[in-house]
């Protein structure tokens, strides 16, 4: 109900915001996404990952790519990051999910970096270090000819980053998500049903990789430019720390925290340059002093308090 | 025979806490294991479902050898243990545990909650908001769910009030007539007469001393021998 409710206001977004908010809330809610895939990984599964950027950037060369090669349908480009995002989680994944808590966050790390140095390697197709540019500007269903670009491209956003969050809902939900649960607290005990441990892991990361892809696709279609950056551990730790803010047991909570996230930097950077990180980090300080359940703790204590 | 153990040792690091365990179990019986503490009841169940790797010895389900495989094939082959101290899930309801420990068979979330209806009453509830029998009777569902040939509880009873023992007494019991086989570790005497068919007292890690459940129950020196007064 509470998620139909937000759509609903989301959705009249463009005729209240200008182009240029309308831009920075399509970039934030497809970063809400991706924070929100991480947050199952870090929270549900228990398997801190500081690579999870690569999915993002898989996904974001796999759209930006089928765009210059293939298909201007956004929709193609679309299933082309989710298709790649997913081979990517399992080929990767498989050695991933057979290591735990510090080794899993070295392990992911390595995999981010790795990532970047083929980016950065395979020039003639991804670009390299100049990253891939001259994507084409998507087509979406032709309703891009009878309105704005930056509303319709919004609209296409948010119902990509809804379909992600009802995946991730049905997911945590459902027998699935109770059985990732089951590894996070027990992995003996699971073993001892009968379950594949590193199995069950590996269907964790595969569809929180897939999500993450297509966050990913829409970072390609949004700026029309991929950097090997986007893959790198930089861009990973802005999401875990999106997650941390949010809280890492939700999904609204990460989402909520990567819109403020995005709006903030826009808002610091411009007046403080690169010395907006500053503020970022002094901020992330206080907040894990003062809300170590993130921003959806805040509304948990409310509902307990109720 | 459902189960046939040989000669089994296992222990953890240099500390040998097995040393050359014999058992064997038809189908369709309850075996209590019986012994003071330390004595390795738990290694010994816990090497059944290859949580302790046995360092030589045979254990053969259904001639099937288990010893060497790890945990999951062991669960796959049919075996379940309900872990002393229950160790639910404290994060999952109930309705959820129970759903993610189901395979195929007789046993369904339905039959289970005929059997415990307080836990069908607490099915949204978390497993860290159950009571010490409830998190017993989920550890016990969630077993039976598995549909097992072969069902391994340890300490069952530990710590529960005398009235709820008295009901855990009669489900087990009740468990002989579906075919399973049963090994049953307790401190609580009454409660193993009551389930098992045999008694096989441990010592030092070798069993020393078997016999029929009625047979032990008024063999007052056996009880004293092996258990301790009192018991």
């Amino acid at each position: 109900m509470r998620a139909i409710l937000a759509a609903a206001v989301l959705a009249a977004m463009p005729f209240v915001l200008g182009a240029y908010q309308l831009s920075l809330l399509t970039g934030g809610l497809a970063y809400g996404l991706m924070a929100a895939s991480l947050a199952l990984l870090v929270g549900h599964a228990g398997l801190p990952s500081l690579g999870h950027a690569a999915f993002l950037g898989v996904g974001a060369y796999a759209a930006g790519l089928t765009a210059k090669h293939l298909s201007e349908s956004a929709v193609v480009q679309l299933g082309a990051a989710v298709l790649a995002g997913v081979v990517f989680a399992l080929v990767t994944g498989w050695f991933a999910v057979r290591t735990r808590g510090f080794f899993f966050l070295m392990f992911t790390l390595a995999i981010g970096e790795i990532a970047v140095q083929a980016a950065t390697r395979s020039g003639r197709v991804t670009g390299g270090d100049n990253g891939l540019s001259g994507i084409p500007v998507s087509t979406l269903f032709g309703l891009e000819t009878a309105m704005p670009y930056v509303v319709v491209f919004y609209w296409w956003a948010l119902a990509v980053v809804a379909a992600g969050f009802a995946v991730l809902a049905a997911v945590r939900r459902g027998p699935l998500g109770a059985a990732i649960a089951g590894t996070r607290e027990n992995e003996a005990r699971m073993a001892a049903f009968g379950y594949s441990v590193p199995g069950v892991r590996l269907a964790a990361v595969t569809v929180a990789g897939a999500v993450c892809a297509a966050g990913g696709a829409l970072v390609a279609q949004k700026d029309t430019f991929v950097a090997p950056t986007h893959l790198g551990v930089g861009v990973s730790v802005l999401l875990l720390v999106m997650v941390l803010l949010g809280g890492r047991d939700s999904l609204a909570g990460p989402a909520l925290a990567a819109v403020g996230l995005i709006a903030l930097r826009d808002v610091t950077s411009g007046a403080l340059g690169d010395k907006w990180l500053l503020v970022e980090g002094a901020l992330f300080v206080l907040c894990v002093y003062l809300l170590p359940e993130g921003l959806a703790g805040l509304w948990r204590k409310r509902a307990r308090a109720a | 025979m459902m189960l046939t153990v040989q000669n089994l040792t296992a222990g953890y690091g240099t500390a040998q806490v097995l040393h050359g365990a014999d058992l064997t179990l038809d189908q369709g019986r309850a075996v209590a294991v019986l012994g003071r503490n330390g004595v390795g009841k738990t290694t010994f169940v816990h090497a059944l479902m290859g949580l302790v790797r046995p360092s030589s010895g045979s254990i053969r389900l259904a001639g099937r050898e288990l010893s060497g495989l790890d945990t999951r094939r062991i669960a796959r082959l049919g075996v379940r243990i309900v872990p002393q101290g229950r160790r639910v899930f404290r994060s999952l309801t109930v309705a959820e545990t129970l759903e993610i420990s189901r395979s195929p068979g007789e046993w369904t979330v339905e039959r289970v909650y005929q059997i415990f209806p307080a836990l069908a009453a607490r099915r949204r509830h978390r497993g860290d908001q159950l009571s010490g029998g409830e998190q017993e009777m989920l550890a016990i569902g969630r077993a039976l769910l598995g549909n097992p040939r072969l069902l391994l509880l340890d300490e069952p009873s530990e710590g529960l009030a005398p009235r709820l023992v008295e009901e855990l007494g009669v489900v087990l019991a009740g468990l002989r007539a579906t075919g399973i086989s049963v090994v049953l570790v307790e401190q609580n005497l009454r409660l193993a007469l009551e389930v098992a068919d045999e008694v096989r007292c441990m010592v030092k890690g070798r069993f020393v001393y078997g016999a029929a459940a009625g047979e032990f129950a008024g063999d007052g020196a056996a009880i004293a021998a092996y258990l301790g007064v009192g018991s």
